[in-house]
């Protein structure tokens, strides 16, 4: 944010201010296309905040470079980009996208982003009208959207996921997992994840992957469905429950029941127990949502 | 060995480095280690060594001490109460009161006093249902609510659009919790759920308000 | 929280406090998580340096915390008790995250010279004043192990005997393991390119 406002300042008061003040780099103003390599560390930090929404995809990839490209649809928006160091390889890099005038127009505020960024690169993403799709880094991701997808494909950090209205995809994450939402679904295919919460609200969450042996799972909805499909050799210690809602774990799961009295409410159901060893902690609920367990074939 | 300034190549340190080196943690520790102030004040590199040791550790003693947000108590406390390991004080006085209030007429009397029960029961379920969500939470959330309305303008219609439904789809959540908890007050889900549909619903107006700041400057 | 802490000045001790919780009584945890939120909330945060799981780990051994305290019978402090419990959450956490550890009790050998030195200019040049979030940044950057004591002895202020009791090691290797953490610590600081001053940021 102390970028930004001294860009600001540098914009008000005019030439000879900018010269005095650490100014940031103006990538793209106006309508048009901006292309810019930046040297960076290979497991550099990189922001993008873009407040008027956009489509924003990143790429990991084998070089120690950030290569950007900004499209910006009118000259009432601006993107800031403030690589530090300055002058050596970029240890973090930022792009805010600035509404220069508010009487814009959402059309005319749009602006889209397109990064390939070192493979162990760490990001930080704002994005709350538009989509964000990162493919192949394997640094932490935090994501946060309104109403935009979120799509992360093989992602091996720490993966903080948000988006209160649109679907969230992880297709093969390997680290941590925290993805939330409001009102989206929740997909997460192929997880090699030790540790993973998932939870949303009317959205539905499916997963399909397999329970390591000391992981953590939380998939948590009020009124979606719950979809599993894992393994029947997979070691679970399941804890399931619903309030309103149907709850089915396919016969084909050895589940050993705890001699524990259940939670129990006049319309809900709730399982107890251990699937083989009972080695992966797995806790499923649901308000009034149905939630399946089923093996895959 | 002698020491060579250049390029930042290794070179190997001193005898005189070497003993500093060993003495320097004790000298750290408060230990009687004079070797280790004498050569700092002969060896700048030593020195430097030294005096960063010594920031650093006054830095972290004066990193002090965070303060976490108000959910974790709420969610810390809405556990303990499902769990049965804290008991929210129960309002026996009000049912002595009733006992003793004197009687006039009996039938009025008779209506008053079905009426007092049933409104004290009702009251009763209310309380405790509301009980297990910190006040100071359910305060917040309802002041940021007021904000977000007030300057819910500043959004783009369309953001504006999707927190709306957002609201509405965790007020009903809290609506249905409470619902379920009054005729059903020991379910500890419902419990979970209207606890976490609260912090959520504090989440969504932070983000929202948030937001809101940023488009206004 | 202000009426509580009013509250709080009424009660006689931890020990009363604890009595009063080992009932069940909702004042006497409010009390106890008031006077013990912000140690065990921070000791989170340093070792994990996100905010979001330093809530979850600071809810979760509270509620450890809770849980066992009818079995606390007074054998040590009772924020010694504590801090060992929150230490082992966020241990093993970090521990299901895949984290590489380093054991208190084994030696340390992957430094063989603890004091790195390079005769260059640049280690001639001292850090003038170390920011929060540098520091922070720094601290987060160490491994587990080493995190764990420096944040228990530089940042909280535990003596060794303590650090020892609360990661069950000797008094020793608190103090090897410190300095080794230390020395660390500066690495990473002066590694972060710290200009000659910094100070007014």
């Amino acid at each position: 944010m102390a970028a930004r406002n001294e860009f600001r300042l540098t914009r008000s008061l005019y030439l000879p201010f900018a010269l005095l003040l650490p100014a940031g780099l103006v990538l793209a103003a106006g309508q048009g296309r901006v292309e810019k390599s930046f040297r960076a560390l290979p497991n550099c930090h990189v922001r993008i905040s873009n407040p008027p929404g956009g489509t924003i995809v990143i790429r990991g990839w084998d070089k120690s470079e950030v290569h950007a490209v900004c499209v910006t649809n009118s000259s009432k928006v601006e993107v800031d980009t403030d690589p530090m160091p300055a002058n050596e390889e970029a240890e973090r890099l930022e792009f805010v996208t600035h509404i220069l005038r508010q009487d814009a127009t959402p059309e005319e505020r749009t602006t889209n982003y397109e990064l390939d960024v070192p493979k162990d690169a760490s990001l930080i993403i704002n994005n709350p009208s538009g989509n964000v799709s990162v493919e192949h880094v394997s640094g932490d991701d935090s994501i946060e959207s309104v109403k935009g997808a979120i799509s992360v494909v093989d992602g091996a950090g720490f993966i903080q996921v948000r988006s209160l209205n649109g679907d969230i995809t992880l297709l093969r994450p390997a680290g941590h997992v925290e993805a939330t939402s409001i009102m989206g679904n929740l997909i997460i295919t192929g997880a090699q994840s030790q540790r993973i919460n998932a939870q949303t609200g009317s959205g539905k969450i499916t997963f399909d992957g397999d329970f390591q042996a000391i992981g953590d799972y939380i998939l948590k909805t009020y009124a979606g469905d719950i979809n599993v499909i894992c393994p029947s050799s997979d070691s679970i210690a399941l804890d399931a429950s619903s309030v309103r809602g149907r709850l089915d774990v396919d016969t084909l799961f050895k589940l050993t029941r705890k001699a524990h009295i259940p939670y129990s409410a006049p319309h809900g159901a709730s399982t107890l127990g251990d699937i083989n060893r009972g080695d992966a902690s797995v806790t499923i609920k649901s308000f009034s949502g149905a939630i399946h367990i089923r093996p895959r074939s | 060995m002698q020491k060579q300034g250049g390029n930042g190549a290794a070179l190997g340190a001193s005898a005189a480095c070497l003993e500093f080196d060993a003495q320097l943690s004790d000298y750290l520790e408060g230990a009687d280690r004079p070797a280790v102030a004498n050569h700092a004040s002969e060896c700048e590199f030593c020195a430097a060594v030294l005096s960063d040791l010594l920031l650093a550790r006054s830095a972290s003693a004066e990193l002090g001490d965070e303060q976490p947000a108000a959910r974790v108590w709420a969610n810390v406390r809405a556990t303990l109460v499902a769990e049965g390991l804290i008991h929210p004080p129960r309002e026996r006085r009000r049912w002595a009161e009733w006992f003793l209030r004197p009687i006039p007429a009996a039938a009025l009397t008779a209506m008053v006093l079905l009426s007092v029960f049933f409104l004290r029961a009702w009251l009763h379920q209310n309380r405790r249902v509301i009980a297990v969500v910190d006040p100071a939470l359910v305060q917040s959330v309802s002041a940021m609510e007021t904000a977000f309305h007030s300057q819910s303008a500043s959004l783009n219609p369309t953001i504006e659009r999707a927190y709306e439904e957002d609201l509405a789809s965790l007020n009903g959540e809290i609506k249905e919790c409470n619902a379920t908890l009054a005729r059903q007050p020991d379910d500890n889900l419902s419990v979970e759920y209207l606890v976490s549909a609260y912090n959520e619903k504090a989440r969504v107006l932070e983000s929202a308000l948030e937001l809101g700041d940023s488009n206004g400057r | 929280m202000t009426s509580i802490q009013s509250r709080a000045s009424k009660a006689a001790s931890d020990a009363e406090l604890i009595a009063r919780a080992q009932r069940g009584d909702e004042e006497a945890f409010a009390v106890l998580f008031d006077a013990h939120k912000r140690r065990v909330y921070s000791l989170c945060l340093r070792m994990t340096g996100d905010t979001a799981e330093a809530e979850d780990l600071a809810q979760e051994a509270f509620l450890q915390l809770f849980r066992k305290i009818a079995t606390f019978r007074g054998e040590s402090a009772f924020s010694t008790w504590l801090h060992r419990l929150v230490v082992n959450v966020v241990l093993m956490h970090l521990r299901k995250k895949g984290l590489q550890q380093v054991s208190l009790d084994e030696p340390d050998s992957s430094q063989e010279e603890p004091v790195k030195r390079e005769y260059g200019d640049d280690d001639k040049r001292l850090l003038h004043s170390i920011d929060r979030i540098t520091l922070s940044r720094a601290i987060e950057g160490l491994p587990p192990g080493y995190r764990a004591v420096l944040v228990l002895h530089d940042v909280e202020g535990y003596e060794h005997n303590e650090i020892a009791q609360i990661l069950d090691c000797s008094v020793g290797n608190s103090k090897s393991q410190l300095h080794k953490a230390r020395l660390k610590l500066r690495e990473l600081l002066r590694s972060q390119r710290l200009p000659a001053s910094m100070s007014g940021r």
